[in-house]
Formats: C-alpha cells, structure tokens, sequence
C-alpha cells in the first residue's frame, strides 16, 4: 500500500519552535490520496501549527514537506496553494465587505473551462447558498458564513482541502449538513480535517491521526485509535 | 585648522545633534512602543516647545539663565498638556486605529503649526544663551552651552530609563505595550495610561526644543527636519525598540552633524535616507527591531 | 445601459458641456483646469489607498517625478511635450517599481513611515541639485515649449480640454481596474489581506503592481500640470502635495472612482477662499483631515454607496 503513487502529501522530521518552544516537533505524516483523515489533540497540542506548516502560512524551523512528489518546503504559501493545497480558517475568514458571489469568485481565481459565473454558482448551489449570491457576506448568519468559508474551500479545486475545525460553533442541524458536505466534496478531493468533535470524526473520518505536544502518538483507522492506551492516556490524563 | 582638529569638531557638533535627535526620537518611540501609533506631528511638539521657550523666556528680563531654567520648566508641560489634550479629543475616539490616527495626527500637525503661525508670526525667534562661555579646546573655542546641551539630554535618557526599568509607573507602561488587553483586565487605567504616554512623548521632544533653541532659534516650520530624522531614526533602531532607537539616533545625529559640517544639511539627510535604503534590504524591521510592526 | 456607465459618463459630459455652453468664468475656467489634472493624481492615489488599502504619505514623490522628468527634459534637452510626456511615464513606472519594492519590504505603520521619508528626500534632493532643477525657485517653461500638436497648451480653453482629455483617461482606467479581475483582488487585498493569501494570491506582487499604476498616473498627471501651467517648482514636492491626494479622496469617498474628483473640487475652493483670509490658510487641510477621520471615514461617495447605491465602483 504505502508506495508513493497513492500518498498525497507526506512530511519529514517536520519542527517548529516558538522562543525554544517545540510547537511541532520532528513530525513524519502521511496523507493518503482520497482519504478523509481527521487531526485530532487536545487543546494546545500543536494542530493548528502543523497544518500551517503545511500550507506554508509558517515556515517550518527544519524538516521537509513533499506535495504530489515534489518538496514544497521552500515555496511561499501562494505558490502551495496554487499548486492545489486549499485551507479553510479556524476563526471565519472571509471578506464581510464584499459580496458572497465576489468571495467565491475570488476564490476560484481562475477558471477557464466552465465561466467564472457558472462555477461560483455551482458551489453556492452545493452548500445552499444560491439564493443569497448578491448579499454582503457580513450579513450572513454564521452558520452562513461557516458554509461560505467551506465555499470558498471546494471554489478551489485542491487536491488537498485542509479544513481547520468546520463545525466550531455550529448547531447540531448544522453540523448534520456540515458531515453531508464533506462527505460529498471528498469524492473529488482529499481531505484533512482538524475536528474537536468525536462525533464528526467518527461518522466522516477513515484514518485519524493523534497530535499530542507536538508530535504524532498514534496514527490509524478509528478503531485502532479508539483502543490505542497511548491515546487514552493523553486524552484522560494520568 | 588641519583635518583633525576639524573632525574633533564637527563631532562634537555631531553629539550636539545626536543627543537632541535622541530625544525627539525616544519620544516617537515611546508612543509608538507603549499605543502602538505614530505620531505625524510631533514634530510639531518639538516646534512648540521651542517657540514657547522664546515667548516664556521673553518674559523675564535681567539674567538670561533665568528666563531659560522657567523654559525648560514650562514649555515641556505645555506641549505636554496640549498633546494630552488632543489624544482626549481625538485619538481616544479612533480607538488608536493605526491608519485613522496617522491621518489625524497630519490633521493635528498642520492645526498646531498653523496656529503657531497665527499666533507668534512668521519671524525666527532668537532665544539667548543662558551662559556665554567658551571652552578653549587648543585648536578652536567651543561653546559650553553645546556640552551642557549633551549632558542634560544624557541625564535625561537615562531618567526615562530609570523610570521604565524601576518604577510603578514604568511597570505599568510595560505591562500596557506587552497586552494592553490583559492590562485592562487587570485594572490598569489604559486611557490614562495613553494619555499620559502620548503627553510625555511630546514633552520630551519639547526638552529638546527648548535645549537646541538658544542655538538654532524658533520658527514655526522648524518641526519637519527633526520628524524627518525622527523616522529615519526608528526606521533603522526598529520601530517601538528604545535601545535601538538611541543607538540608531547617535548614529545618524553623529553622521548627520558631521556631513552637515564638512559638506551640507541637505546631503546629510540624503545619505541618511540611502541608509534606510540599505537597512530595508537587509533587516525590514531595524538594526534592532525584532517583532513584526 | 448600466448604470455605473451611466453615471461616470454623464460626469464626464457635464465637465465637457459646463465649457462648451461657457459656464466658466475665466477665473473658473482656470481652477476647474487645474483641478481635473489634481483629480487625476487624486484617482492615481486612490489606486494605492482606496482599492488596494496602502496608506501612502509620500505621493508628491511620485507627482513631482513626472513634473520633473518632463519639465526638465523640455528646459534642458528641448524635447517637444510628445516626446517629455513619454519620458515622464516610463521615468514614473520605475521609479515607482523601485520605490514601491523598498517600501513594501516594510508593512503597516513603517510602509506610511517610509513613503513620507522617501518623499521628503525627494524634495531634499530637488533642493540640493539646483543647480539643474533651480531648487525652490523653480523653471517656467515658455509658452513656445507648451505646443501639441500645434496646439497651444497656455491657451485657457485649450488648456481645459487636455485637462479634461487627461481626467477622462485616468477616469476611465480606474473604472476598468475597478471592474476587473485584477481590481476584485486589489479590494481583497485591502479587505482581509491574510485570506487573499490563503486563496494563492501573490500578494506581495499585487501590491507592487498597485504602487507602479498609482505611481505611474501619479506621474503623468505631475507631468501634465507642468505641461499645462507652464511651472515646476520643488513646492510639488513638498509635503503638503502628498497629504492633498489623500484629503481629495477621503472626502470625496475612498475607493471610489469619482471620489477623487469631488474631494479635489472641495478643497481647491475650500483653500481658496480660506487663502484670502489667512496667510495660515493650510489650518483648513488640518480641521478638515480631522472633521472626516472623526465623523465621516467614508467620505461622501463612499457613504452613499454604503447606504444607497450599492453598484457605485
């Protein structure tokens, strides 16, 4: 199974520190083509940075990321990024100026085969916001925004969508469409999924890796995870 | 005079510069480093603190020290009081947004310098020295104003030092610049606080007006050079950093009053710029400049 | 038709219809001359500050690089206005592609910190080499000089025209920028510069293109005003010529494309009048930079399109 053909993106003995700080610290990480793969840890475990790592919003202190069998770890994050990396924020990051049509649109950047109007409709058609195309994307709710965010996310096509906690802050109706969706986009795309909430890495997850003070303790399908000690230890505390 | 003799003297003018420089820009910095703005105008403060020392100083007749000391006294807490006022009026109510408050202090800047214009006219003001002595240094006389000039500004660098390194105060100003947030929470008063900062940024800069005037005398456009190198200054020492931008400030003040001797003002100033240059390119964030501005 | 066409257009055609039914006053003629070449170097700014959100403090040293470069190259090298207006545009390209790579190695407060510092060396440089640009006095350039295409430029009426022909082009450029692709990104960039990033924009590179456009019409409206009025002096290059750009568009509406033209309008009349009455005059561009930051950050297109017209560029 692991030969270079089926893995996306792979990194080697990848650190970050922060004022001597090991934030991520000698991580080797496989992500294989077509999987949903979930990011888990406790809080403050290093997941955020690592994913920055990745996309290249930080540089990394050492170590290197391979992306489509090419090193990476010296392109700027525009660069990774159009080379087919997408990254969903964290805290909803979008332009609340402009309108939900000019995010997507902005999005997509460019796109030659389909008319810039047709894709943007596309998305919006697929996450449900159509009908709100013209409206200023400050207006939205935030669950609308949260769907916007993700919008923009699929709008670009990646290989590799990196999705920084979707759910955060949402409601359980909302969190069921959420699953729908990301199951649906992973049918073209890979997908690395930070998650806090066991439930949605359960249901949509296929492997799961385990950060803990910055280094991977476990990596697996969910069973494996589920009854790893080492991961119970780190998440019950001893 | 033979080449030597003529170094010796154009760096001592060139501390003359230095120390004055040290001032206005440890004022700059000290905004910037606690409230995070820059202040446009106050360059404008420096100019206020020197015409105030012309019009106090006119005041008292007899012996001119006299006039000077009430000066050194009264203009600092003028512009003092007048920058307070102004960051009550109008910087609180921008919330210290960087951009809106640069834009206010350029408004602030031609309030101050117009009004100085209106009021005390368009005439450069000669304010006496409070002592005529001159040193003779063997090759040539020296006046022992400039050394006084020197020393006053290092005794009161150093205060500033005393008082952010071993003071209350200088705990809270700390505590302010590090999270201002956090502070707030903990119960430090941050309006008062910025006041207060921006008040001090502005009178120290007046300390070194109402130093340099009995040399240079006062005029109300005199406050864009000194802004100038104030910039160049915390361009190069790295924006909000105090260590820095004193060694910055020697340096420039230094090399500033040197060239200014041997060749022009002007072209000193053009070659302090093309080492701003050569310091973007190398460092962005200053010779000492650490944090991302 | 669509309505921003609409709107810009028929401004255009009132500016051209004001002079063709003789609205003007000769004394009118002459301020709205000078102010369409302004509102030019207004729209150029606003390229930088308005679409793109790089707060520039140095402007004038971009305006008076074109002044100079053409009102030099006719004073000492005889070029014709064809040939020194060609010069003044590359010389502002890149000059403003240099400038603008410095600069932006810097972000935030220090970028604003910079530009005022180059700009006011600038003008230092303008001083210390009088001997080619006759420093604070300046060079008039004789009316012989002022001839395109066998017109003469000193001629008020014709004068107005090129004014207007020059206003138009740089009206219709930004309405173009502001509508395309390459605009949308410039307003990403001002909006939320980090996520324009994380959509694999080459920021950095966007900005640099924003600061050569604005520098370059900048420019070329400095080369203009010295073309059309016959003078170039340092006081272009002086600081007050880099915060009027700024004024212009803060009260006319940032990031609007006929923001420019309404706050040069504002002003031009504003200092005017302030002028006779006080030598101090420049007090109004203070009270005036506060009155907007304080109470209308807008500006006034920029105001009505955030309540009313939502279609304004």
């Amino acid at each position: 199974m692991d030969t270079l053909d089926n893995i996306l993106l792979y990194t080697e003995n990848i650190s970050k520190n922060f004022q001597g700080i090991k934030a991520v610290n000698n991580v080797n990480f496989k992500i294989y083509k077509n999987e949903i793969r979930a990011l888990i840890g406790p809080n403050g475990a290093g997941k955020t940075t690592f994913v920055s790592l990745l996309c290249g919003r930080i540089n990394a202190s050492a170590g290197k990321v391979v992306f489509c069998g090419e090193d990476i770890s010296d392109l700027p994050v525009f660069e990774r990024i159009s080379n087919g990396i997408g990254y969903t924020f964290q805290i909803t990051s979008i332009f609340v100026n402009l309108t939900v049509y000019e995010n997507v649109a902005l999005a997509i950047r460019k796109d030659n085969s389909n008319g810039e109007e047709n894709s943007v409709s596309e998305v919006l058609s697929k996450v449900g916001l159509l009908d709100r195309i013209e409206q200023r994307s400050g207006d939205l709710s935030y669950g609308h925004q949260r769907l916007l965010e993700l919008a923009m996310g699929m709008a670009q096509k990646p290989k590799l969508l990196i999705l920084d906690e979707p759910t955060q802050g949402l409601s359980d109706s909302e969190i069921e469409n959420f699953k729908k969706l990301i199951k649906d986009i992973s049918s073209s795309t890979t997908i690395l999924l930070i998650e806090h909430n066991m439930d949605v890495v359960m249901s949509i997850a296929d492997n799961i890796s385990v950060l803990h003070f910055g280094e991977i303790i476990a990596d697996g399908d969910k069973e494996t995870i589920q009854n790893d000690p080492i991961v119970q230890k780190a998440y019950l505390g001893d | 005079m033979d080449l030597g003799p003529y170094l010796l003297f154009a760096s001592l003018e060139g501390l003359v510069h230095a120390a004055v420089l040290s001032l206005i820009a440890l004022g700059l910095s000290l905004v910037f480093g606690v409230m995070r703005i820059v202040n446009v105008a106050h360059g404008e403060f420096f100019m206020l603190g020197a015409i105030l020392a012309w019009w106090v100083s006119s005041f008292v007749l007899g012996n001119p020290a006299l006039g000077f000391l009430l000066a050194l006294l009264v203009a600092p807490i003028i512009a003092g009081i007048i920058a307070m006022f102004s960051d009550w009026l109008i910087l609180k109510h921008l919330k210290y947004d960087p951009e809106a408050t640069i834009i206010a202090t350029i408004g602030i800047l031609y309030i101050i310098q117009q009004a100085a214009l209106m009021t005390f006219g368009p005439d450069a003001r000669p304010v006496e020295q409070p002592f005529n002595v001159r040193l003779d240094l063997y090759w040539f006389g020296f006046s022992a104003y400039k050394f006084f000039v020197i020393f006053a500004s290092i005794i009161l660098l150093l205060s500033v030092w005393l008082v952010m390194a071993k003071t209350k105060f200088g705990l809270l100003l700390r505590a302010t610049q590090l999270d201002s947030e956090t502070a707030q929470a903990f119960g430090i008063p941050i309006s008062t606080v910025y006041s207060l900062v921006f008040g001090a940024g502005a009178a120290i800069a007046a300390v070194g007006a109402v130093l340099i005037v009995p040399i240079q005398q006062a005029h109300y456009l005199m406050g864009g050079e000194p802004l100038l190198l104030a910039f160049i200054v915390v361009i190069i020492g790295g924006l909000g950093s105090l260590r820095g931008t004193v060694a910055a400030a020697v340096l420039i003040g230094m090399s500033d009053g040197i060239i200014s001797v041997f060749f022009s003002p002007t072209l000193a100033k053009i070659l302090a710029t093309l080492l701003v240059v050569f310091v973007l390119l190398i460092r962005p964030n200053g010779l000492f400049g650490t944090a991302k501005v | 038709m669509r309505k921003d066409l609409i709107l810009h257009f028929g401004a255009l055609a009132i500016l051209l219809f004001l002079e063709l039914l003789g609205v003007f006053s000769d004394y009118h003629q002459g301020n709205f001359a000078r102010i369409l070449v302004l509102a030019a170097y207004g729209i150029g700014y606003n390229v930088l500050f308005g679409y793109t959100g790089l707060l520039s403090l140095g402007h004038a040293l971009f305006f008076s690089a074109g002044l100079y470069a053409s009102g030099l190259s006719i004073y000492h090298l005889d070029y014709n206005v064809g040939q020194s207006l060609i010069l003044a545009i590359c010389f502002s390209a890149f000059f403003s592609l240099v400038i603008g790579y410095l600069a932006l190695r810097t972000v935030g407060v220090s970028f604003m910190i910079v530009t005022l510092m180059f700009s006011q060396v600038g003008y230092l440089c303008i001083l210390y080499f009088g001997g080619i640009t006759r420093g604070d006095e300046g060079i008039v350039i004789q009316q012989s000089s002022r001839v395109f295409l066998s017109l003469d430029l000193s001629d008020p009426t014709i004068r107005y025209y090129a004014a207007l022909i020059i206003f138009s082009l740089c009206l219709i450029f930004n309405l173009w920028i502001a509508k395309s692709s390459f605009g949308r990104v410039l307003i990403a960039i001002r909006e939320n510069s980090d996520r324009a990033l994380m959509l694999g924009y080459n920021v950095h590179l966007y900005k640099l293109f924003a600061v050569i456009i604005s520098g370059t019409i900048s420019g070329l409206a400095g080369a203009c005003y010295g073309i059309l009025f016959g003078y170039v002096g340092a006081s272009f290059a002086a600081v007050p010529y880099s915060i009027f750009p700024l004024l212009w568009v803060l009260i006319g509406g940032v990031g609007t494309v006929l923001g420019p033209l309404v706050g040069a309008i504002f002003m031009f009349y504003l200092i005017d009048y302030a002028s006779d009455i006080t030598d101090a005059y420049m007090i109004i561009v203070g009270i005036t930079l506060l009155v907007v930051t304080l109470y209308a950050r807008r500006g006034l297109l920029g105001e009505l399109r955030y309540r009313y017209f939502k279609w304004i560029p």
